[in-house]
């Protein structure tokens, strides 16, 4: 199918998660939701056997007094934390889930600043929930006693009991805190009730459709690794492998055969390198260019033969991926350009905490490189304080946006101010209706002649540097500086004598192509990578032009 | 042990072996991101038949740290 705008996909419109899970076990009661290996075997859980036992655990925890409160829940992927999760909001309380690479200070700040009355956490994590547990009132359940948890609940409702709480469960009833990461300032619960996760999903799904099974490997504390890594596959109810070890990533995708993929750029950037290493390690990587070039060709004359000429490539991944979606930060085009010619379609997406957080995604058979895709139908964009070139604020409204920040009255009113949340994204739609994103409002540059710079507009500019491995544009003394971290490996290998030299070079043919106000003034070169988050995101407020090199 | 744990990351970093020390940062000196960490981690795994729980890949920050690790797991 050619790169052409054509209708939505027709997805039944699910607005809260209990007629998610309702609808699935429904439709598809004895196809496998969910998959992962223990100890070497295959363990599967249909969409019947699912819906079952959250309402099982469900009962279970209401008789320990979960009922409209809120839970934490903490570990590493794993059935038992989806079917946490599931199990709590299906009995009207919200789920917490909390990143688990924090430190046990910032989880117990984060679980007090919520209002958790009950942790939900796994045995890896028994040591945070005993630290938990000491510093405040709270009820703990451990993952392991869930089985049991199960049993009990299954015979109350055997007896005649049945979820009390869960009949009042509506589009508004709020069903998870998220606390955003954020690359500056403190973190925000982000307040999301049934209808934003569930009609998000859809939204997404109908952008773009997925044929097949996942493999997940986004954390789960993270809105994209929940939503587009779970729902959005339940929606079409194909079978989620789980992931559970990072060490295990090659094994799973073999044992699991996605079709689809859910990414961040570090896993897209990492998978892709992977391929090259080991073309070279096998001495087939210049077998492998000469199969990219000899395709190239082919495509234009209208021979598509990737998926037959790259077969070993595809069966890396199990034989069977054509889809990968990337979400969560910037993606270089290089990537996306790369595992098109491997036959595998990768669409770039946008999305923010508080919008569910999927706000665009670029289609199957419509998109374009360097846009992150078209608007979702539960929503509608504008760009806001546009300048010239009709770049500004992007600012979302619809019913994927969150009720409000956790606690947080004032922030609240300042992201949603006049009914637009603001989401401190700078871009542009163009006239296809695709949307762009060039930089981040709070980075925004503001030279003392009034004019504003994107820095990431800038260092964007740097990717076709490859002497350049991270750079951060930020403003000093009313200047332009790039501050660099220099690809050591590749001046190596190109014998390059001078960094320094090289780079000012790059520079000043990049200056050459930039209006005057936007031009770098000086360039900082450092010896160690920047500071990231846990996210894997620059932290910018520990760079330069924040005085904390 | 040391010898072989530098032997083993100079393959996923562009350090040599010889230039490690215990004090050696694999984030800011080896250029090592978590998904690196990960797979240096499952060469150990074969080379010393041991397994290493993905909680404790996360505390790994210096060569010394996974050092110490694995003598303490191998002497256990």
């Amino acid at each position: 199918m050619k790169n052409k705008d054509y209708p939505l996909y027709d997805v039944k419109r699910i607005t809260t998660l209990k007629e998610l899970i309702d609808f699935r076990a429904k439709e598809s009661p004895n196809t496998a939701a969910f998959a992962w290996t223990k100890s070497g075997e295959r363990i599967e859980k249909t969409y019947k056997e699912l819906k079952s036992e959250i309402e099982a655990l469900g009962v279970a925890l209401e008789k320990r007094g979960v009922v409209n409160t809120k839970v934490a829940i903490l570990g590493e992927n794993s059935y038992y934390w989806i079917l946490s999760f599931f199990a709590v909001v299906y009995s009207s309380s919200a789920a917490v889930p909390i990143d688990k690479e924090l430190s046990t200070e910032s989880i117990i700040n984060l679980i007090k600043d919520s209002g958790c009355t009950h942790l939900i956490f796994s045995d890896t994590y028994s040591d945070i929930a005993d630290s938990i547990c000491k510093s405040m009132e709270i009820y703990a359940v451990n993952m392991k006693d869930i089985p049991s948890l199960i049993l009990e609940g299954q015979a109350s409702i055997d007896g005649g009991t049945n979820n009390r709480s869960n009949k009042n469960i509506s589009q508004d009833t709020l069903a998870a805190i998220i606390y955003t990461s954020g690359t500056t300032g403190i973190s925000k619960g982000v307040m999301l009730s049934h209808g934003n996760l569930a009609l998000d999903t859809c939204s997404a799904c109908s952008n773009c459709k997925f044929y097949g099974d996942t493999l997940l490997l986004l954390p789960l504390h993270h809105s994209f690794g929940l939503v587009a890594g779970v729902f959005v596959t339940m929606v079409y109810g194909y079978t989620i492998y789980i992931n559970t070890s990072l060490k295990n990533i090659s094994k799973d995708l073999l044992a699991a055969k996605p079709q689809s993929l859910f990414l961040v750029p570090l896993f897209v950037e990492t998978l892709y390198k992977n391929v090259w290493t080991t073309a070279e390690k096998s001495g087939k990587a210049g077998a492998l260019k000469f199969l990219i070039k000899l395709s190239n060709f082919l495509l234009k004359c209208g021979i598509d033969l990737r998926r037959k000429l790259f077969k070993s490539v595809i069966n890396g991944f199990g034989g069977n991926l054509d889809t990968i979606i990337s979400g969560g930060a910037p993606l270089s085009e290089k990537y996306i350009k790369g595992f098109r010619e491997f036959g595998i379609n990768l669409l770039n997406g946008y999305g923010i905490t508080e919008c569910s957080p999927v706000v665009s995604v670029n289609r199957n058979n419509y998109y374009k490189d360097g846009s992150v895709g078209q608007v979702l139908n539960e929503c509608t964009v504008k760009i806001d304080s546009k300048d010239d070139s009709g770049i500004g604020e992007v600012c979302v409204k619809g019913s994927i946006v969150m009720q409000g920040y956790y606690g947080m009255k004032e922030a609240t009113e300042e992201a949603l101010a006049d009914s637009w949340f603001h989401t401190g994204d700078i871009g542009y739609l163009d006239s296809d209706g695709f949307l762009f994103i060039t930089g981040r409002k709070k980075n925004l540059i503001i030279l003392s002649n009034g004019e504003n710079v994107a820095p990431e507009e800038l260092e964007s500019l740097f990717d076709r540097v490859p002497l350049v491995k991270e750079v951060v544009v930020y403003e000093s003394n009313h200047r332009i500086v790039a501050e660099i971290y220099p690809d050591k490996q590749y001046a190596e290998d190109t014998k390059i004598d001078s960094t320094t030299d090289s780079l000012n070079k790059s520079v000043s043919e990049i200056n050459k192509k930039l209006p005057k106000f936007k031009q770098i003034s000086s360039v900082i070169i450092r010896d160690k990578e920047f500071e990231k988050t846990t996210t894997k995101k620059i932290k910018r407020n520990t760079v330069g032009g924040n005085n904390n090199v | 042990m040391f010898e072989k744990v530098c032997k083993i990351l100079s393959e996923f970093t562009e350090t040599k072996a010889e230039e490690m020390t215990m004090e050696t940062l694999l984030l800011s000196d080896l250029d090592m991101d978590s998904l690196d960490t990960v797979n240096a981690v499952v060469r150990f795994e074969d080379e010393f038949n041991i397994e290493v729980p993905d909680r404790v890949i996360y505390d790994f920050r210096t060569i010394g740290d996974i050092v110490n690790y694995l003598m303490k797991k191998s002497k256990g």
